[in-house]
């Protein structure tokens, strides 16, 4: 710095001297020469000390700074994350597909372009493509999507005047198996439904318009679900409708500890590749988005309201020798034993006349509050998937509302609701709020709300058990599963009028039932009779399917058989 | 007039732009060498891309069942029964034999009668 200010010094008070010191004038030339040179060499030498330095700096980065200094190109505007089941099995993926163009102004030989192009896609309509090139115009699409040999192969043709683009395209390797979870996008890229467009929703769209969506950075999204166990289930499911003619059936495999959802499918469904019978009205989600009076079912919540109010204990009985006769409507039991029914008999028998005095003794507020407080009246909170439907229930409830909620009539609700509410009956009371994403049984409970008590629970289950062991629900025991649960036939509403004929049927379950770890849940949408037989009630259709279910999946989950002899003679003394 | 310093500083300054030239050009190589190599990788992982998604489609459960239905015969598959999924303790203890050709010999009811030397007499 001294060395600086000193040549700045000596410049001015040279020229104010130079008249007075004339004798020194040749040695003073000289000086300020040697100076000049001093101060370039400096100059020089900062210039490359400051390139080192640079060099030095560009070396110390670290490599993410670097990457996102990376130029945006445009196909990244649509790059979506992988989706991965909960192994890590691909559920949908990115490729890049070659799209064919022309710019018919550069094509020098249209009869030799189009003769050659045929060599290698030839079921274009070549009548068109000839019409182009020999045309004016700057710039034809030919062929979208082409795969990567017709790509190569077209290359090395070599035709000038034609080009390719590479596009973005989301490929679901597994086709239909989990549409509904997955959802779709639309031609963009962006997700229009399922979890593609919660993606969108929370903060993948953004990322797309600040260009930051780089293939590469993107972490794939793990789902809960198993596509193994998703397709066992979709396998037996597309079985029960064909051997029941059903028109849909829907089912979900839910882990009662931590709300994970195992397997959802909904049948008929679409093929996300090809989605056009995606929008059709069949194509919905039952299980999040379709409503459904649930039926006997109900009387899993009605039994769980009855225990947790106190008012009714397990050893209490109900005349169920007469219908009730209520507001011009009489409550009758299907095929009914015409006797006093103690509370698990009333569960096991499915008694609608027992369901319903049970409610009664309870009183409408509280039957009301219990629904609510299971989740099974308002829309669901928090589930990833936007399709998701709203329950219906009576605006003023009044006995006879009260009496048939009791067995499942009078409310619509979502099977999914049904199920998450069912876990809560068999896992110790929590209302653990079902997800699509990976977390800890920890995670799921540390907000669950208790919703009845543990000794309610643990009744519940034995319950549940018994109707698996006496009841409907025996042609699902699978042996070595312990499976219980409770089966609802409802007849649908046509024309404003319950009809006989039309049934939508459930069967709702948990296994192993001395620790619950899985709630499954399948329902059958009008199943006719099987072939030579005469019933089609849940015993005959949406039981069997599930034990096929459980049979298949268990072992994928995880849950180890037991074949230890239990006593049903303490279990059947109640 | 030069002097020898002189001489020396302008060597130095043709050195230092020989070799600024030179490092300006080997930059530009590998920078072409990085371009070239960068669009070969975005090509081999795309490929890569293509043949993930090829091995999810085989990988597939529904085409595991097809094939397994398709050749389960002859590769002698059977779906698994739930009866038989143990753990080791479970399973029942194995029969130890001592004398295994005794065994077979004794299941056959073809009991030599005639006794050697090496045969200890039965008690009497």
């Amino acid at each position: 710095m001294r060395f600086l200010t000193s040549i700045f010094q000596k410049g001015p008070a040279n020229s104010a001297s130079g008249e007075i010191s004339l004798q020194g004038g040749q040695k003073k030339r000289l000086e300020q020469t040697g100076n000049r040179i001093v101060m370039v060499m400096a100059v020089i030498g900062l210039t490359y000390a400051s390139l080192g330095g640079k060099l030095i700096w560009l070396g110390m980065q670290e490599e993410s700074e670097l990457a996102s200094r990376r130029i945006v190109d445009r196909s990244t505007s649509a790059t979506r994350p992988n989706l991965v089941d909960r192994n890590g099995q691909i559920l949908a993926m990115d490729i890049k597909m070659a799209s064919l163009y022309a710019e018919p102004r550069r094509i020098v030989d249209p009869d030799e372009a189009v003769e050659l192009l045929a060599t290698v896609l030839p079921d274009l309509d070549y009548k068109k493509i000839y019409k182009w090139f020999s045309s004016d115009a700057a710039f034809k699409w030919i062929k979208r999507e082409l795969t990567p040999k017709q790509q190569g192969d077209i290359l090395a043709l070599g035709i000038p005047g034609i080009g390719f683009r590479s596009e973005n395209r989301r490929f679901y390797p597994g086709g239909p198996t989990a549409s509904h979870i997955l959802g779709l996008v639309n031609i963009d890229n962006e997700g229009i439904s399922g979890i593609e467009k919660f993606l969108d929703d929370n903060g993948l769209a953004d990322l797309h318009k600040a260009g930051f969506a780089i293939a590469q950075d993107l972490e794939p999204v793990k789902l809960t679900i198993d596509l193994r166990v998703q397709h066992a289930v979709r396998n037996e499911l597309e079985k029960a409708i064909e051997r029941f003619r059903a028109i849909a059936a829907a089912a979900v495999v839910i882990d009662v500890d931590t709300g994970e959802i195992r397997s959802m499918v909904s049948l008929p469904d679409y093929d996300p590749n090809n989605p056009v019978d995606a929008s059709k009205p069949d194509r919905l989600n039952r299980m999040s988005a379709g409503l459904y009076e649930m039926g006997s079912t109900f009387k899993a919540f009605t039994t769980a309201m009855a225990l947790d109010s106190g008012k009714i204990a397990i050893t209490d009985k109900f005349d169920a020798r007469k219908p009730i006769r209520i507001g011009g409507s009489t409550i009758k039991d299907y095929r009914g034993k015409r006797r006093i029914l103690s509370v698990p008999e009333v569960f096991i028998y499915s008694s609608n006349i027992g369901a319903a005095k049970m409610a009664d003794k309870v009183g409408i507020p509280a039957q009301r509050e219990f629904l609510t407080r299971l989740g099974l009246l308002t829309r669901m909170q928090g589930f990833e998937l936007p399709e998701v439907a709203s329950p219906t229930q009576p605006k003023k409830w009044r006995k006879v509302n009260s009496i048939t909620i009791a067995f499942g009539h009078g409310v619509s609700t979502t099977p999914l609701q049904t199920a998450v509410a069912a876990a809560a009956l068999v896992n110790g009371g929590k209302l653990v709020r079902p997800t699509l994403f990976p977390r800890t049984k920890d995670e799921a409970q540390k907000d669950a709300p208790q919703v009845i008590s543990k000794k309610t629970s643990d009744l519940m289950r034995y319950v549940f058990r018994l109707n698996s062991l006496k009841g409907s629900g025996r042609k699902a025991d699978v042996p070595g599963y312990l499976l219980g649960g409770k089966t609802g036939t409802a007849e649908k509403v046509v024309n404003g009028r319950y009809s006989s004929e039309k049934k939508f049927n459930a069967y709702l379950s948990a296994f192993p039932m001395n620790k619950p770890k899985y709630v499954v849940l399948v329902i059958v949408d009008e199943p006719q009779p099987e072939e030579g037989r005469r019933f089609s009630t849940a015993g005959w259709n949406a039981v069997p399917t599930l034990g096929a279910i459980v049979k298949r999946v268990a072992p994928m989950l995880g849950v180890k058989p037991d074949f230890q002899e239990r006593n049903t003679a303490i279990l059947s003394s109640y | 007039m030069i002097k020898s310093s002189d001489v020396v500083l302008t060597g130095l300054m043709i050195v230092a732009a020989v070799w600024t030239f030179q490092v300006k050009f080997e930059t530009k190589i590998s920078a072409r060498k990085v371009a070239d190599l960068q669009k070969s990788i975005s090509k081999e992982d795309d490929r890569i891309d293509i043949l993930t998604a090829d091995w999810a489609v085989l990988n597939q459960p529904s085409n595991l069942q097809i094939m397994a239905e398709r050749f389960g015969e002859e590769l002698q598959l059977q779906p698994l029964e739930i009866e038989q999924i143990a753990t080791l303790d479970e399973l029942p203890p194995m029969k130890v034999v001592e004398d295994p050709i005794g065994a077979i010999a004794t299941e056959a009811g073809e009991i030599d009668t005639m006794a050697t030397g090496s045969i200890k007499r039965a008690a009497e």
